[in-house]
């Protein structure tokens, strides 16, 4: 394109300036530029001259020049702006090699030096924030990421009331966080706030398993959307600070404090007299109640550690609530935003010993037995006919790697499992039987149902 | 730079066709190749001069030149250095600004490094800290027994090691009497599953503690010896934490917070214990374990809590100043049989009841088989306004077979005298045992005239 501009432009201009644009004359003509001006003309004072051998052209320029001013600077913006762009880098190297590190060096030390001597001297004072501010803050700033959901039936009854949290910011859609439990049976759903007011909100998906769900609606408004924390670094006697909706609206917003009591803690929730290990539960001390449900559970720095689900309810026991940690409910929330459904509880079906956990004394009891130096993976102790691994792997095998994950022990298994695959993916899992590693491929993963 | 020269060039081509534009566009035609008229040539006006648009101090827009390229080469050089130096200009800020980026990080890690080593005070918050490092603690300190009776689980528990022997490679653990009574074998059960058999060295019942020992030998885990912590060192507010196994060992190891909510409490009526409450989670399974206090030393031994629809947050624990005692006794091979609580009948404090004539007014008192005395003012001696009345002499009461009889008034116990139940009972459960011989200080009572002898008399009581 710019070449036939080129050209175009040449062509005209010879055309109309003839052949003789001499300027390689010895003696120099003064103009005002732009534009350029030809023979004859007389410019700011005194004649000019084009030099003696100057042919004279042979066209003669009309008359008026009007220049279209608008036009001009435009132009020169724009060639301005090219010429700044192409200079932009080299400029840059320039000045950082003038930036030298000496001189970086120098302003440093005297910074650094006149801020001990500050704080020495009691100018400055240095005191980080105590668990009581810490806490106040949490209630100030990242509390309100937590609201309430209410669940009506098809006939606008009433079912339910819970919490959510505000999960994300997509487009003018906003996510909310909350459990499958708190939405059963609904079919409409609205997002509670503190005032009281409300907004229609639509179920984008649930898991039963992990008992998450997603609910969204549009707004222009702006809320504040929680920051999820990795819930892998959350240790036993981190302060936690729950808050939901306990006992109902009354209780709007309720913060409740404790620690956590421990970690990867698992339940039978199919009752079948074993422990399930689909989610690795957050166990805590704050007191929590029904109405909590899909509410947060926050650390010291403001950021979701975990999503409130149940607790142990009995006259006897108290003081001990569970959370679906943090990692877990987002990895699930994002995938029900995207499908409506999530697809990571794949279900091996398969019960275990622990060998990483497991002592001597219990392992020597096994039979068949554990070969001598083998301290990781799964003694396998019962398959299930629905499980992924039916058929393939039984009773007595050591399982040793599943995919893409080499098995150290059950924490590190469960987290790698919902982190990497989904349902319907296809796996090489490897075992020990009779002394012997045996890869078996193409393992369908399958679900739970 | 050829770049530009061209861009140049084209600039000016440019400018050329956009002098003569509004003529084609107007004359609707090309510019005429021939000459025009020589008759109509005109004096060419100057045109303004049309500055740069740039801040750049070009002052002058006039420019010698020798020919196209000289002019061209001018002009550039000219936009150049403008244009460099407002890049320059431009980048220095913005470049200052990271490198005052660089800086101030640079700065933010020294001073952190310069406050953790201490060369920068700082009140630092360790409430966290302290907290973990209590759970550490735990981690190796406390742990599952499993009570059975011959090779069936009774009961399970929490415990806390609390000594180690080095020369026998022993270590000793502290639990409750109720999780071990049910059986007659035990085991402390580690967090990975693994066992070791415990030895029951001694309990006292009454207290509802049991100590008992276990081999170091071979054990895969780490055992941490738990500091006992100072006697009455826990006051109310205390932050402490509780650890145990509530529910048993699918939740091995849960620590809970709370605070001392009181001490001294008298939950079970009799006084032995001075129970500690507090107000972190337990649950049965939490039996038998410590509560710690944030400097991890343990302040008490959880035993019960009050299960009500309508109560919660009220646990207790026994004091270590108590475990401390019986662990001594146990150990030295001085431990009474079953408890060191002694035995001194049912007592009646008269503070609550004395009226403002020095009387106090009684149900009913069985002095004897044949003599009960029912809605009986008594007048207590004058100037006494505190004594334990006994109520009660039974065959296993350290006032059986003495001087002492119902109706008495114990007014000092080893010469001390004392406020209330409450101090009474301190004083003689705090200090002396079973066995122990104590001077009872008292006033005889008069069945029959409803008062007391006019001075006290002491006896010496071995404690039963």
């Amino acid at each position: 394109m710019k070449k036939l501009f080129m050209f175009l432009v040449l062509g005209i201009l010879l055309f109309t300036v003839g052949c003789t644009s001499n300027f390689s004359t010895t003696s120099r003509a003064t103009y005002t530029i732009p534009p350029i001006t030809t023979a004859g003309q007389t410019t700011n004072g005194g004649t000019t001259s084009w030099g003696t051998n100057t042919a004279p052209h042979n066209t003669t320029i009309p008359t008026t020049k009007q220049i279209n001013s608008l036009d001009l600077s435009r132009i020169y913006a724009e060639v301005y702006a090219r010429i700044y762009e192409e200079l932009y880098d080299t400029v840059r190297a320039e000045v950082i090699a003038d930036i030298s590190q000496e001189r970086f060096d120098a302003i440093y030390n005297q910074v650094i030096q006149e801020i001990i001597q500050k704080i020495s001297d009691g100018d400055i004072v240095v005191s980080p924030q105590s668990v009581i501010e810490r806490v106040m803050e949490v209630a100030r700033s990242n509390a309100s990421s937590v609201i309430g959901v209410s669940t009506y039936s098809a006939t606008g009854q009433l079912l339910g009331t819970g919490s959510g949290v505000f999960f994300k910011h997509i487009g003018d859609k906003y996510y909310i966080v909350t459990n499958a439990h708190v939405v059963e049976n609904g079919t409409t759903f609205e997002v509670v706030f503190e005032d009281g007011s409300t907004i229609q909100a639509i179920l984008r998906g649930v898991d039963q398993l992990v008992d998450i769900a997603v609910l969204y609606f549009t707004s222009t408004n702006t809320y504040t959307i929680a920051t999820f924390a990795d819930s892998n670094l959350v240790q036993k006697g981190d302060i936690i600070l729950a808050v939901g909706n306990p006992s109902g609206y009354t209780y709007y917003n309720s913060m409740t404090m404790g620690i956590v009591s421990g970690i990867n803690r698992y339940f039978d929730t199919d009752n079948d007299g074993s422990r399930d290990m689909f989610v690795n539960y957050m166990q805590h001390d704050a007191a929590i109640n029904a109405g909590n449900s899909g509410g947060a559970l926050f650390n010291l720095a403001g950021q979701v550690v975990g999503i409130n689900v149940i607790k142990i309810s009995s006259v006897e026991i108290e003081g001990m609530g569970f959370a679906i940690p943090s990692n877990l409910a987002k990895i699930i929330a994002d995938e029900i935003i995207v499908f409506g459904i999530s697809s990571r509880m794949v279900f091996l079906g398969i019960s275990f010993l622990d060998l990483s956990a497991l002592s001597n004394e219990a392992k020597a009891t096994l039979t068949p037995p554990v070969p001598s130096g083998v301290t990781n993976g799964f003694y396998v102790i019962g398959v299930d006919s629905r499980g992924s691994l039916f058929g393939k792997i039984q009773a007595g095998d050591i399982l040793v790697s599943f995919g893409s994950i080499e098995i150290v022990d059950s924490v590190q298994f469960v987290r790698a499992r919902f982190e990497t695959y989904r349902v319907g993916d296809i796996v090489s899992v490897t075992y020990l039987r009779n002394g012997q590693l045996v890869t078996v491929n193409d393992i369908v993963l399958k679900s739970r149902n | 730079m050829k770049k530009i020269r061209v861009l140049l060039i084209i600039t000016f081509l440019l400018l050329s066709i956009i002098s003569f534009w509004p003529q084609l566009s107007t004359q609707g035609s090309t510019v005429p190749m021939t000459t025009t008229s020589q008759n109509t040539t005109t004096t060419l006006t100057p045109t303004t001069t049309i500055p740069f648009t740039t801040t750049a101090t070009t002052t002058s827009n006039v420019i010698d030149y020798f020919d196209l390229d000289d002019l061209i080469e001018q002009i550039y050089q000219s936009i150049r250095q403008d244009i460099y130096n407002q890049i320059y200009d431009e980048l220095l800020s913005m470049i200052s600004e990271e490198m005052y980026e660089a800086i101030y990080a640079q700065v933010t890690t020294r001073l952190e490094e310069l406050i953790a080593q201490g060369v920068i005070p700082v009140t630092v918050d360790h409430f966290q800290d302290k907290i973990h490092n209590v759970v550490s603690l735990a981690q190796d300190s406390v742990f599952g027994i499993t009570t059975y009776l011959g090779t069936e689980a009774k009961s399970l528990g929490s415990s806390v090691v609390y000594r180690f022997n080095p020369n026998t490679n022993t270590y000793f653990i502290i639990t409750n009497h109720h999780v071990i009574d049910k059986g007659d074998n035990f085991k402390i059960v580690f967090e990975n599953g693994s066992s070791v058999v415990a030895t029951l060295l001694g309990v006292d019942e009454s207290a509802d503690i049991a100590i008992l020992s276990f081999s170091g030998v071979g054990l895969s885990q780490t055992i941490q010896v738990s500091q006992l912590a100072d006697n009455n060192s826990a006051a109310p507010g205390s932050i402490l934490l509780a650890v145990g196994n509530p529910r048993g060992y699918n939740f091995y190891g849960s620590v809970t917070l709370g605070v001392v909510s009181g001490i001294n409490r008298n939950v079970d009526g009799d006084f032995y214990v001075a129970y500690i409450q507090h107000d972190a989670s337990i649950n049965s399974g939490n039996s038998g374990g410590p509560v710690y206090n944030l400097d991890g030393e343990v302040i008490g031994i959880n035993v019960s809590k009050y299960v009500a629809d309508d109560i919660e947050g009220m646990g207790f624990s026994i004091p270590i100043s108590l475990v401390k005692r019986i662990i001594e006794r146990i150990e030295a091979n001085t431990m009474p049989p079953t408890t060191l609580k002694s035995n001194v009948g049912t007592l009646l404090s008269i503070r609550p009841l004395l009226n403002n004539e020095g009387k106090i007014v009684l149900n009913s008192l069985v002095v004897s088989p044949s003599l009960t005395l029912t809605n009986a003012t008594i007048s207590i001696p004058s100037l006494v306004v505190d004594g334990m009345l006994i109520q009660t002499i039974s065959s296993t009461s350290s006032f059986n077979s003495t001087a002492l009889r119902v109706g008495d008034l114990i007014v000092a116990v080893n010469g001390q005298s004392f406020i209330g139940a409450q101090g009474f009972y301190r004083y003689l459960y705090d200090n002396f045992a079973k066995g122990d011989s104590v001077s009872i200080t008292y006033y005889t009572f008069n069945s029959t005239l409803l008062n007391y002898s006019a001075t006290t008399q002491t006896i010496q009581v071995t404690l039963k």
